[in-house]
């Protein structure tokens, strides 16, 4: 009996991760660590594109979604973390809870 | 390359001039930046409405050719899109119009303002027009970056650093979430445009609940873009945070795109036909969103009578709009496209109307508290004035352009017999009578601790007397905006039906 991953094993893989992103994002306080659970959740699609491409359209076409979306989160990464040391230079804290005056 | 390759591209790009000449802009305001030591905010923005009016142009030029897809389906050219692009560059000329005396942005760089403004109306262009589940995604990364830079442009100001934060933590999670749905619809039809994807699911690729597991990760993405409830949360705290300008032009073009993007996924991939529509797809997406609908317009008038910032005010309003708009979207008929259509133009006019009021007076009063504004008729009366008339006009006083949008929408829901959604809309008007009355009360009849008057610059007063004007025009003669919309909204459906074939 042979054990190779089929396309099962890496859409499981991917709702994994999605799933520790998204719990990331919503329990982290840490404005950095929020953004590495979005990393996580990106990475998890990813893995989707190419294991779909992979195994059921057997074309490029999730394989260039993917080079896409690595060069969207590095842009995205380099913007939130310009923000992130605006944050830091108001605030002194990157805690979420500690950036918080407007409400209503 | 193949050559059939080259042929296509070359036969493309006579009907990508809007986006070419908004590239080109950019680059132009750039480098002009860079020559110039002191870029002056007026200098830079003549340049700027010079690219907007060129685009626009172009894209009239194409409404009147033959509508097709370009860049081998990437996208479409269609009147549907061709109206977006055209709101666009309007509402962005006159926010260009605004920022050239605003007081708040005088410090900071000229360059970067506008080449961030015009890259997000460029992302709003591709987006209006995206066939293709790749060009939507992008697109709607290339409207929000910009943005969430431009609401944290006052680098001096916490609030604004604030906002800015929200706003890009709420934003690249929703886009992400969105991408993780977009993954699924992909692998389970294997394909990436509109069509190909409905006729997959025609067939029945996706299980019903894959099929709502993957809209409703979808609708997150799409949901944060138009600010609708439970998705809302960024939105007031970025209008309160964000210069006064930039929460003018978010509360136009990037909504709006959202809706573009909304009608095409939705009506692109969950529904066939046209003018009547069937649903595509084991679920019932029309009776959802109908629940977001009431769900968001109950919400942003509820929570907004209890602000006191005249920008939260506006940001619940805006969210309780986007629920109006939203009337017109489940009722899977080209009337309510079209009326969607018609309450964006008149919604452009009425509510930068009412921004540019506020700008030209927090300019000189230094706050955006709402009891600020008392006494504002014996200040400055015409401020005063021409703010009430939006108001009104945003409540829907008959006789005013908000009223005939609102006529529209409530007659088309009506007429698909959604009785429930329209008295709902009824009531939440009458409800939202109460923070936009309040405003026209504070203005006119009490009176304010300070009394000097207040001189408005010469370009706020014409460009505010115009918008008013257009407001009550809108309200006594509606029909060729109607019209418009219409055209519009019916090449649309033309192009889903000969798709289908």
């Amino acid at each position: 009996m042979t054990l190779a991953p089929g396309l099962y094993h890496y859409l499981i893989i991917a709702a994994l991760l999605f799933c520790f992103g998204l719990a990331a994002v919503l329990t982290r306080r840490n404005g950095i660590a929020v953004l590495m659970g979005i990393e996580l959740i990106l990475n998890a699609a990813n893995i989707n594109f190419v294991a779909f491409s992979n195994y059921v359209t057997h074309a490029l076409g999730g394989h260039v979604f993917v080079v896409f979306v690595i060069l969207l989160a590095a842009i995205e990464a380099a913007v939130a973390l310009a923000i992130v040391f605006a944050i830091y230079r108001h605030f002194h804290s990157v805690e979420i809870p500690q950036v918080h005056e407007m409400q209503g | 390359m193949p050559p059939s390759v080259i042929v296509e591209i070359k036969n493309s790009m006579g009907y990508f001039y809007p986006e070419l000449i908004l590239s080109v802009t950019f680059l132009i305001v750039l480098i002009a930046e860079i020559i110039s030591k002191r870029s002056s905010y007026i200098t830079l923005g003549v340049i700027t409405i010079l690219g907007l009016l060129a685009s626009m142009f172009a894209a009239y030029q194409l409404y009147s050719m033959e509508q097709t897809y370009i860049f081998f389906r990437m996208m479409t050219v269609d009147h549907f899109a061709i109206f977006f692009k055209l709101v666009f560059a309007v509402s962005t000329i006159l926010i260009v119009l605004f920022t050239m005396n605003s007081n708040e942005l005088k410090r900071y760089d000229a360059g970067e303002y506008y080449c961030l403004m015009i890259a997000s109306v460029l992302g709003m262009n591709l987006l209006a027009s995206a066939n293709n589940l790749l060009m939507i995604w992008l697109a709607l990364e290339l409207v929000s970056i910009p943005s969430y830079l431009l609401s944290g442009f006052l680098k001096e100001d916490r609030l604004s650093a604030e906002a800015s934060l929200k706003f890009v933590l709420y934003g690249s999670v929703s886009t992400a979430i969105m991408l993780f749905g977009l993954s699924y619809l992909y692998g389970f039809t294997g394909a990436y445009e509109l069509s190909s994807i409905r006729e997959a699911i025609m067939n029945g690729a996706i299980p019903s609940g894959v099929l709502l597991i993957t809209v409703s990760l979808i609708l997150v993405g799409i949901g944060y873009k138009i600010a609708a409830v439970p998705f809302h949360f960024w939105c007031p705290d970025v209008y309160q945070g964000s210069p006064l300008v930039i929460t003018a032009f978010f509360s136009i073009g990037p909504k709006a795109a959202g809706f573009a993007l909304l009608i095409r996924f939705f009506y692109g991939i969950f529904a066939k036909g046209g003018p009547n529509f069937e649903v595509v797809g084991n679920f019932n997406w029309p009776m959802m969103m109908a629940l977001i609908s009431a769900v968001t317009m109950t919400v942003g008038n509820v929570v907004a009578l209890w602000q006191t910032s005249m920008k939260r005010m506006m940001a619940y309003s805006s969210i309780a709009h986007v629920g109006y708009m939203m009337m017109g979207f489940v009722l899977l008929n080209s009337e309510g496209i079209q009326s969607i259509l018609f309450y964006v133009l008149i919604y452009l006019v009425m509510n930068l109307g009412a921004f540019l009021v506020v700008i030209a007076v927090s300019s000189k009063i230094d706050s955006d508290n709402l009891s600020e504004y008392r006494g504002l008729m014996l200040r400055s009366p015409l401020a005063a004035s021409v703010l009430t008339v939006f108001m009104l006009s945003l409540t829907g006083i008959p006789s005013l352009g908000g009223f005939v949008g609102k006529f529209y929408l409530f007659m088309a829901a009506w007429h698909a017999k959604f009785y429930w959604l329209v008295i709902l809309a009824a009531v939440n008007s009458v409800v939202s009578f109460a923070y936009y009355g309040g405003v026209v009360k504070r203005m006119i009849l009490e009176e304010g601790t300070v009394k000097d008057k207040i001189t408005l610059p010469r370009i706020s007063t014409v460009l505010l007397t115009v918008l008013a004007i257009l407001t009550f025009f809108m309200g006594l003669y509606w029909l060729p905006f109607a019209e418009f919309s219409q055209q519009s909204a019916n090449m649309l459906l033309e192009r889903v039906s000969i798709a289908l074939k």
